[in-house]
């Protein structure tokens, strides 16, 4: 069974190989060889955004697991390759856990192993790291906390500790880490749900807070989060929050995003790499479950038919293919406020269910990029969309589908940015402002005319 | 070979991302005593047109993208000295040094931006993601650049190119470089508010943005307010 030792063996004495090489000639040829190999070229069809083709999933799965073995992945700070056999994937594959139970008393979940139109419900992690400001911050992840379609707690980022901004790669760093994490705990007791799983260290850019607060003191986080950069690449960041992570018993979410039109070229060949970067997530990082991310460069997001096809074609082979639990993204762009938004997560949420995600992490509001633009009612919305969607076939997926994508796709390159928690929500009450909340009322009923009933 | 092939040859370079041969066959263009302006135009310039028409329409991706414009720096590295020599105005269109700020490992915006303003006929010294601002600055004085191009995804490391613009003023070198900024969660008010030359929300408006920005280096002016292309 392959170790961490040897994995950072690897990192340090494997092949050598300039990551510009890697990004621009190895990856690309490599993908390129298995799309032809396996029939590949040309199958994303956006007139059917979930693929229905069991025997073309299956070969996707094929080209996803050579291409992981004999590609490997890349140490970005040293420039070398670390292999893996297959004999080494295969082992760390079956080793996998197919459940995986977090949290504890009341506030206990467990994550399942999925298939493609499962009637097992997915479970949902809220909120991605969005960066929210200091005084506002708790408050906000309250309002998340306090429903109970949020199984598993995140956090948005802190950007300020105590009112200094924190710089990337600086002491204040490793002292946002334990300020999030205090300021977590606090809110779980207020919200009487002391025992809710955790994933941190969100604010952590760099290693520094995960070193400095991941189950530090008397403090428990259950999950780490370990993530590097695209295509099939990590780095030493990476490998030192899974070393500590694995050190402080925590549990280790780790995975690497795909881009359509970036180094892994088409959609097809984004879904063959991200199939790819999630097996190598257990061998590599040392993954209890796997995460992955799919974009589409043209608009950084993967609402759009390729992105929804792609994140749904690579969640399908694996689902069908392995007994590993996976969480994907939605990687909306659209801002909280707005009715494309909520198009946007309804869309992306249907398509990970029927595929056999077994959970996500979301919402990305406003595609993460502005501060504050996060509010708890699209949270709970996902959530319960992402749920009501389990046991759904994948042809009622592509009918709503259809009625969906229509009423954002244009959007998607230039997305409206919506508002922010303090605009969009009562703060004092915590509760949402008549006009959202009735937006989402309004789009949760259109989505019970389309045959998804969602309960909030 | 007659000056139609090696033209020829050094546009199929460019246009197959071959780094090697578009600098022996630029080489051989000069040898053959060739205009070096009629071999950037017809050849590496056309070239890299349709490489960009082809990713903008999806029908390559970004690494072909990257290595076309390689071979476009490799092509201009030839031609920039004989151009040089002549004197001639237009040659220059700008040395731009780009690089992702300290802390920060994204980078595939960063190389979007930086290969398509290669493509465009910039010179552009790429530093690399996670750099720290000392470093921006030693370079940006190494290859005299003309514009430093700051890549910032997170809040958290966005504040280093505040940092590197206030070095710049504290040490009374603001005058010195063009700064603009760009990446997922910089806006056009932070960059206001940093003092930054200009702000860029895509690939396509960073390159309209280094082109006016030169446009008015050579009209010795700068702008009145931050630029921004969005
Ligand atoms: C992919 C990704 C990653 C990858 C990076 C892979 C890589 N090699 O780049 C990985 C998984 C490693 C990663 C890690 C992290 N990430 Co990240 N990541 C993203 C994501 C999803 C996409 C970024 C991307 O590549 N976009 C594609 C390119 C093409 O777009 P772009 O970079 O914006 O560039 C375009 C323009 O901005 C512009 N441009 C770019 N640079 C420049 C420069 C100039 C001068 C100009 C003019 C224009 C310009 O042109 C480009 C082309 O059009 C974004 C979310 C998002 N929607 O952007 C989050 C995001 C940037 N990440 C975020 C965070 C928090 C992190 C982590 C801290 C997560 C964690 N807790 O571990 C770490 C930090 C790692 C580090 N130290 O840097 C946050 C930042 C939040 C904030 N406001 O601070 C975001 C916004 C996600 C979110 N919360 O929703 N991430």
């Amino acid at each position: 069974m392959i170790s961490i030792l040897d994995i950072l063996e690897r990192a340090h004495n494997g092949p050598v190989c300039k990551v510009k090489d890697w990004d621009s000639k190895v990856v690309p040829k490599a993908i390129a060889e298995k799309l032809k190999k396996y029939g590949l070229t040309r199958t994303c069809d956006p007139a059917q955004p979930i693929a229905t083709d069991d025997d073309l999933l299956d070969r996707y799965f094929q080209a996803g697991y050579e291409l992981a073995h004999e590609v490997g992945m890349l140490c970005q700070d040293t420039e070398r390759i670390v292999q893996v056999s297959e004999k080494e994937l295969q082992q760390s594959l079956m080793n996998a856990r197919s459940q995986i139970t977090l949290g504890r008393g009341l506030d206990q979940v467990t994550m399942y192993s999925r298939r493609p139109e499962d009637s097992i419900k997915p479970l949902y992690q809220s909120p991605l790291a969005i960066a929210a400001d200091e005084d506002i911050w708790s408050r906000l992840l309250e309002g998340i906390a306090s429903n109970r379609l949020i199984d598993v707690l995140e956090t948005p980022s802190l950007i300020t500790a105590y009112g200094q901004k924190v710089l990337a790669n600086t002491p204040l760093e490793t002292l946002v880490g334990s300020l999030e994490v205090a300021k977590r705990d606090e809110v779980l007791r207020k919200v009487s749900r002391p025992g809710m799983p955790t994933v941190g260290i969100q604010s952590s850019t760099t290693y520094h807070a995960q070193l400095g607060a991941f189950n530090v003191g008397n403090t428990f986080t259950d999950v780490a989060l370990v993530l590097s950069p695209f295509e099939l690449k990590t780095s030493y960041s990476a490998l030192h929050k899974a070393v500590q992570a694995l050190n402080a018993g925590g549990l280790i979410r780790s995975g690497t995003p795909s881009m359509i039109g970036g180094y892994a070229g088409p959609p097809e060949g984004a879904a063959v790499a991200n199939i790819a970067s999630t097996l190598l997530q257990f061998p590599v990082h040392s993954a209890a479950f796997a995460a992955g991310s799919m974009m589409d460069l043209r608009y950084n997001g993967n609402c759009g038919r390729e992105g929804l096809w792609a994140l749904g074609t690579s969640t399908q082979a694996l689902a069908r293919n392995t007994n590993v639990v996976i969480s994907k993204i939605v990687e909306s762009v659209c801002g909280p406020g707005t009715e494309a938004f909520l198009y946007e997560l309804a869309a992306g949420h249907i398509v990970l269910t029927v595929s056999g995600a077994s959970a996500s992490t979301g919402p990305r509001s406003a595609g993460g990029k502005v501060i504050n633009h996060l509010t708890p009612l699209e949270c709970w919305y996902s959530a319960a969309v992402f749920k009501a969607a389990a046991g759904m076939t994948r042809e009622q997926g592509n009918e709503i589908l259809e009625q969906l994508i229509p009423k954002y796709e244009k959007l998607l390159p230039h997305p409206p940015l919506g508002g922010s928690f303090q605009e969009l929500f009562d703060v004092e009450k915590l509760q949402p402002k008549p006009e959202w909340e009735a937006m989402v009322g309004n789009v949760t009923r259109e989505l019970a005319q389309m045959g998804l009933k969602v309960e909030m | 070979m007659a000056g139609e092939d090696i033209i020829g040859a050094v546009y199929q370079a460019v246009l197959d991302g071959e780094e090697d041969a578009a600098g022996k066959a630029t080489t051989a263009a000069m040898e053959a005593g060739l205009d070096p302006m009629r071999v950037l135009n017809e050849g590496g310039a056309k070239a890299i047109r349709l490489v960009g028409e082809r990713f903008a329409n999806f029908e390559i991706y970004l690494p072909e993208l990257m290595l076309s414009a390689d071979a476009m720096k490799a092509m201009m590295n030839v031609l920039l000295p004989v151009l040089k020599r002549q004197g001639t105005p237009q040659s220059r269109k700008g040395r731009i040094l780009i690089g992702t700020v300290a802390g920060d490992v994204h980078d595939i915006g960063k190389n979007l931006v930086s290969a398509l303003l290669a493509a465009n006929g910039f010179e552009v010294v790429d530093v690399g993601v996670n750099v720290p601002s000392n470093r921006f600055l030693d370079e940006a004085d190494k290859v005299q650049a003309d514009i430093l191009a700051l890549s910032a995804l997170m809040s958290t490391s966005a504040y280093y190119q505040e940092e590197i613009i206030k070095y710049l003023v504290d040490s009374r070198q603001r005058e010195k470089y063009f700064v603009v900024v760009g990446g997922g969660p910089v806006t056009p008010e932070w960059a206001r508010q940093i003092g930054a030359d200009g702000y860029g929300r895509t690939a396509q408006d960073a390159v309209k943005l280094c082109e006016e920005l030169m446009r008015l280096k050579r009209s010795q002016s700068k702008p009145e307010q931050t630029l921004v292309f969005a």
